[in-house]
């Protein structure tokens, strides 16, 4: 059982307008590593030079913001729904 | 006029839409003008001669398509406030009391001003929100006056008393278990799935420009010049870079003369993401699990936190946070020195002004506004103490007078000359 990536609004366009990608990773981090081989510039448009993932973009796995667990290396086990949302709403 | 939605990152053009992120980097959108023909057409009289509403600076907000809108919102007081100065050590001290703002007694009623005209603009019959309770409030009661549907969504802990005036407009208000992030995050997902203007998620381009009118009234209710400091309560970040961003704008359009204005940001120390990025110099938000009876600033992961950090930094201001108590307290220094009730984030901001200036980050002297955005009519419940054990007497005049003189009960050290 594999996990499965959402992508919301704008942001589909980064797996060439899909609404959901299933793949397998341990990490969150491993699963935009492999992403990448197949969308090319993804992770640059997800994450910072250094790595760290963009202020502009939420990650969450099962609707809990990885910011508040262990950022890009938050585990992930089969049957996880990760969400890939703008930051940019609120307040 | 020339306008049109402008990445804040890689500066693209976007015409206007009811979208937030930029489709080529994802960056945040934000309303671009034309400034040279500003300054060409508006003139200080013309402004002046103008309708005593946000309004009045229509040309520095998103266009409507239906016409600039008349609801009577903004334009609220700014007050000398020479007891609570007397009473902290300011000599030079103003509040902009946005606890009296229409219809809804809170800042928010200026950005859902402008948030449901564009929703009208864009063809949505739903409007909707997700909100730490000011929020639910102004849009409850401007989608009811416009006559479209609205749908409210709070977390699950917030005061009750917040929530009984917006249960009464035609809204649908739902609680959702969890953090206003939670929701927030929901709010997001509901723009991507259904046919919904969310006033501060597909409409925030348009919705956070309306927070720009505080800075604008500010200057001109100071007889067009801006402040040297201003005191600014902090939830998602946006109202503080905005009041920055509406000086920057009456200097380039020549309503006002340039001069430096250092802004403070304020937050409770139970939600303060953007006050400890300031403090520590972080360069990256730290998202946090508010814990506060501050419900209406517990943000923990504000969208402008970073850019309300930039602009405290590059004004050579700075950001503090203070206690819950020290915020109760503050709430009823505000109430005994000015007869302004405020709600919980008023308290933050007087407070953190008293620790401001105590550890010498403000100028005592300085032409200095705090920005009052609530009414305390909505956290009533964090002031119940001072209710308890109230006096109560026979309708004798011998029982009064044996109470004693009421200033010998309070205290005399708030009251000073008019």
């Amino acid at each position: 059982m594999s996990v499965r990536f959402e992508f919301l609004g704008p942001l589909k366009a980064i797996v060439a307008g899909q609404e959901a990608v299933e793949l397998e990773a341990g990490t969150v981090a491993q699963a935009l590593e492999e992403l990448n081989k197949t969308y090319d510039g993804l992770a640059q448009r997800l994450q910072e030079e250094s790595g760290s993932l963009h202020r502009h973009i939420n990650i969450y796995v099962n609707e809990e913001d990885i910011r508040l667990k262990e950022n890009l290396q938050t585990t992930l086990a089969p049957g996880d729904v990760v969400t890939v949302i703008s930051a940019i709403a609120g307040g | 006029m020339a306008q049109f939605l402008e990445c804040r990152v890689c500066k693209k053009a976007t015409d206007f839409k009811p979208e937030t992120v930029c489709p080529f980097c994802f960056g945040p959108l934000e309303v671009a003008y034309d400034y040279p023909a500003i300054r060409q057409s508006l003139s200080r009289s013309n402004v002046e001669s103008r309708p005593t509403t946000m309004w009045r600076y229509h040309e520095l907000l998103p266009e409507v398509l239906g016409g600039t809108p008349t609801t009577p919102v903004g334009w609220t007081p700014m007050i000398r406030a020479k007891r609570l100065g007397q009473a902290i050590g300011m000599t030079n001290l103003y509040i902009k009391n946005d606890a009296v703002n229409f219809p809804s007694l809170s800042f928010k009623d200026r950005v859902v001003s402008v948030a449901l005209a564009k929703a009208i603009d864009f063809g949505f019959d739903l409007v909707g929100c997700a909100s730490t309770g000011n929020l639910a409030n102004a849009v409850g009661a401007q989608a009811s006056m416009l006559g479209l549907e609205s749908v409210i969504l709070i977390p699950d802990d917030l005061e009750s008393q917040k929530i009984l005036s917006a249960v009464c407009y035609k809204t649908r208000v739902i609680q959702v278990r969890g953090t206003y992030d939670d929701v927030n995050r929901l709010c997001t997902e509901l723009t991507y799935r259904e046919k919904i203007g969310i006033v501060n998620v597909n409409l925030r381009p348009f919705y956070s420009e309306g927070s720009k009118t505080v800075g604008f009234e500010m200057a001109e209710q100071l007889g067009w010049v801006l402040p040297d400091q201003v005191v600014v309560p902090m939830a998602g970040g946006s109202l503080i870079s905005k009041i920055g961003k509406a000086f920057g704008e009456l200097v380039k359009v020549d309503l006002v003369d340039q001069k430096p204005v250092k802004l403070f940001g304020a937050q409770a120390s139970g939600c303060a993401p953007i006050s400890s990025m300031v403090k520590t110099g972080a360069e990256e938000l730290t998202p946090v699990v508010p814990d506060t009876l501050v419900k209406s600033l517990s943000i923990g992961a504000p969208a402008d936190g970073r850019r309300a950090a930039e602009t405290i930094r590059t004004s050579g201001g700075w950001a503090e946070d203070v206690s819950d108590e020290e915020t109760v307290a503050a709430i009823v220094l505000l109430a005994e020195t000015e007869g302004i009730f405020t709600e919980t984030a008023g308290g933050v901001t007087v407070g953190v002004t008293r620790k401001l200036l105590a550890a010498g980050r403000l100028d005592r002297d300085a032409l200095t506004v705090l920005c009052i955005t609530g009414n305390g009519l909505k956290t009533p419940n964090v002031v119940a103490h001072k209710a308890a054990n109230l006096p109560t007497i026979e309708a004798k005049y011998s029982a009064y007078k044996a109470l004693g003189q009421p200033l010998e009960e309070k205290g005399k050290e708030h009251v000073g000359t008019i």
